[in-house]
């Protein structure tokens, strides 16, 4: 059986490569909580590229401005309608930020369809742990960086009621951009969402 | 110069010439009418009229439809009592054939053959299901299940005033007459659940999505650790009364072999794929033994052979009671056997979520419905045994073929009566002359 691979996505515009630790970080809690076979490195596929057809489950962030080219365009159209699930994460926590508006308005150039709002009830909050209030919310909100707000829900795109796209605004990739030996100083592990993601696209 | 005598003789001669030839003539013309038949070329509403006539007649038809059933019976009958029955014309070769989609939709598809622009008329016996003009000259019509027996009825393209016809009609009765097929559909039992077994992984994940989507009804188990799995619906619940088929992806559904022998005694289906296939476990219930793991020999999934490039554990030697599905060269990829009242179907066919996912356009079509595919052969009410039954069957050319062989070359055209009879005037010409003879030689004489 083919080992889970954790896949960050690399596009032309911006910074994609803005939190490097995250993937070891999902990846050491897939491994830790449940008995699922992970490839203990991640991967790292261009948009553009049919390698990322390889990877059902994908991980984009950024702080910049996001302008996807026509061919990145197209293969994320093909990723989504073939069942893959792409997890984007604000890395500005910032709805008036530019990394937010652009990249919204490229999702729905590729999807033709906002994105909208993850109700609380939706799987994705079961699929290991259990957060009842939804998505988990980040030291970055509750400490009043970025837009000052706490994001009450993340947003997605849904395809045959399935999730394609979650989005969010809550800087996970600030909150999970750290080295997996650090979790021994949590009192609770904030990349439990992570898991929840990653079995939540295994399964769903 | 001759004797009046002789000359009497000769007159005499001439007479007797006269008198003989007109027999002949007689008696030819009597037997011309017995034995000769007249060839009778017949189209439209004369048809059955002309397989009713006198038998000595040859019929012979010309149309650019089918015939009716009933007139073509008699024609059969016609030529089977010794009457000679041809037939010439133009048939398009219009056919149309209706098959249950194996799946949980009781979905039928409609194959038409048929000139573009042809109209056709799909009904059940509840109502008319929908009306649509063919687009090409194969084309195929989904429908959702209808009820009793379906009619379909292929009616010409209405003309059009701005077209040139390319071939006039033969009759206008002839380009109306619309071909009708007629099916009755076979109660379907419609199919139950379907419990997928598998580790949390895209294989597992992608053949739920993929039966889901074709429409069945899919619990799942996952389990992420020793004491917790994903659950969708009850998949422990394993009873044939609500369940039609398990997959069994990899070694998780193992501790179940209990539960699976005892559900597909009782008539459930199982689909033994991915390391499931080869667990010890299910040795008792697989097609045959297995060849070693073979490696895809290419990386490229294409369209001609989506599967070729994936790997593949192949069913070597096939049990008495099991069969092959598809092979992939030598190697058996996908087979099914009988294991007391239920079906198990084997697949060999590694990782098909990298066929959905990395494919050739319209792959994850092609991978839905080649897994809804897989968990109908194991479920077995739909296919073969729910097929419909064709009810009468009216194919225009195959069938008029079928009754009166081949048409006829030549050119076409109705022109009533065939071709005269020969008639006896040589006869009569000889009668004539001889008595033009005999009447010169007598004046000639002086005689009166």
């Amino acid at each position: 059986m083919t080992p889970f691979v954790f896949c960050t996505v690399q596009y032309e515009s911006g910074d994609w490569d803005s939190a490097p630790s995250v993937p070891a970080n999902i990846i050491d809690s897939v491994a830790r909580y449940t008995s699922i076979d992970v490839a203990p490195t991640g991967a790292i596929a261009p948009l553009a590229s049919r390698d990322l057809l390889r990877f059902p489950l994908a991980y984009l962030t950024g702080h910049l401005p996001v302008r996807f080219a026509a061919a990145e365009r197209a293969m994320l159209r093909t990723y989504l309608e073939r069942g893959g699930l792409l997890f984007v994460d604000d890395h500005n926590h910032d709805i008036d930020g530019q990394f937010h508006k652009s990249c919204i308005a490229e999702l729905a150039a590729v999807t033709g369809a906002p994105l909208t709002p993850i109700p609380n009830s939706d799987p994705l909050y079961r699929a290991f742990f259990v957060f009842e209030d939804g998505a988990p919310n980040t030291s970055h909100e509750l400490n009043g960086w970025g837009d000052n707000l706490v994001h009450p829900s993340l947003f997605g795109w849904r395809r045959n009621g399935r999730l394609g796209v979650i989005y969010s605004n809550k800087d996970y990739s600030s909150e999970w951009n750290y080295h997996p030996d650090n979790k021994r100083f949590l009192a609770v592990d904030n990349t439990r969402f992570g898991v929840n993601l990653v079995v939540y696209a295994l399964t769903r | 110069m001759r004797s009046p005598g002789s000359r009497v003789a000769v007159e005499w001669t001439l007479r007797g010439i006269a008198v003989i030839a007109l027999l002949l003539a007689w008696r030819e013309s009597d037997r011309m009418a017995d034995d000769v038949p007249q060839t009778r070329r017949v189209a439209g509403r004369d048809v059955r009229s002309a397989a009713l006539g006198a038998l000595r007649d040859a019929v012979h038809v010309v149309t650019d439809t089918a015939l009716d059933d009933t007139t073509r019976a008699l024609l059969v009958a016609r030529r089977a009592a010794g009457g000679s029955v041809r037939w010439s014309g133009t048939i398009p070769a219009t056919l149309a054939t209706i098959d249950a989609r194996p799946g949980p939709a009781r979905m039928v598809t409609l194959a038409v053959a048929a000139a573009s622009g042809d109209v056709l008329t799909v009904r059940d016996s509840i109502g008319r299901i929908d009306s649509v003009a063919v687009a090409s000259p194969s084309s195929a019509l989904i429908m959702s299940a209808p009820v009793g027996a379906v009619s379909v009825r292929i009616a010409p393209a209405p003309a059009r005033a701005d077209t040139v016809p390319t071939s006039a009609p033969l009759t206008t009765a002839a380009r109306t007459v619309a071909q009708t097929l007629r099916v009755r559909m076979r109660d379907i039992t419609p199919p139950r659940g379907v419990v997928v077994l598998a580790r949390p992984g895209w294989e597992g994940k992608f053949v739920a999505a993929a039966l889901e989507e074709a429409g069945w009804r899919v619990d799942v188990r996952f389990p992420l650790r020793p004491d917790t799995a994903t659950v969708q619906g009850a998949p422990r619940r394993l009873d044939p009364s609500r369940v039609s088929v398990i997959v069994a992806l990899d070694s998780t559904a193992a501790p179940l072999i209990g539960p699976i022998t005892t559900f597909v005694r009782a008539g459930g289906g199982l689909v033994l794929g991915g390391e499931a296939l080869g667990h010890p476990a299910f040795g008792i219930l697989r097609p045959g033994v297995l060849g070693p793991r073979r490696e895809p020999t290419t990386l490229v999934i294409d369209s001609a052979a989506p599967r070729r490039a994936l790997p593949l554990l192949p069913v070597r030697r096939l049990t008495s009671n099991a069969v092959a599905l598809e092979r992939d060269q030598r190697d058996i990829a996908l087979s099914a056997r009988r294991f007391e009242g239920g079906r198990v179907v084997a697949v060999g066919v590694h990782d098909s979520w990298r066929w959905r996912m990395s494919g050739p356009a319209g792959s994850v079509d092609a991978h839905r419905r080649w897994w809804s595919d897989v968990v109908s052969a194991a479920h077995g009410e739909i296919n073969p045994r729910g097929a419909p039954r064709v009810e009468s069957f009216d194919a225009p050319l195959v069938s008029m073929i079928a009754a009166l062989g081949p048409a006829e070359r030549g050119p076409l055209g109705v022109s009533g009566d065939g071709p005269r009879p020969a008639t006896p005037w040589r006869w009569i010409a000889v009668a004539i002359t001889a008595l033009l003879l005999e009447w010169a030689t007598r004046r000639l004489r002086g005689a009166r």
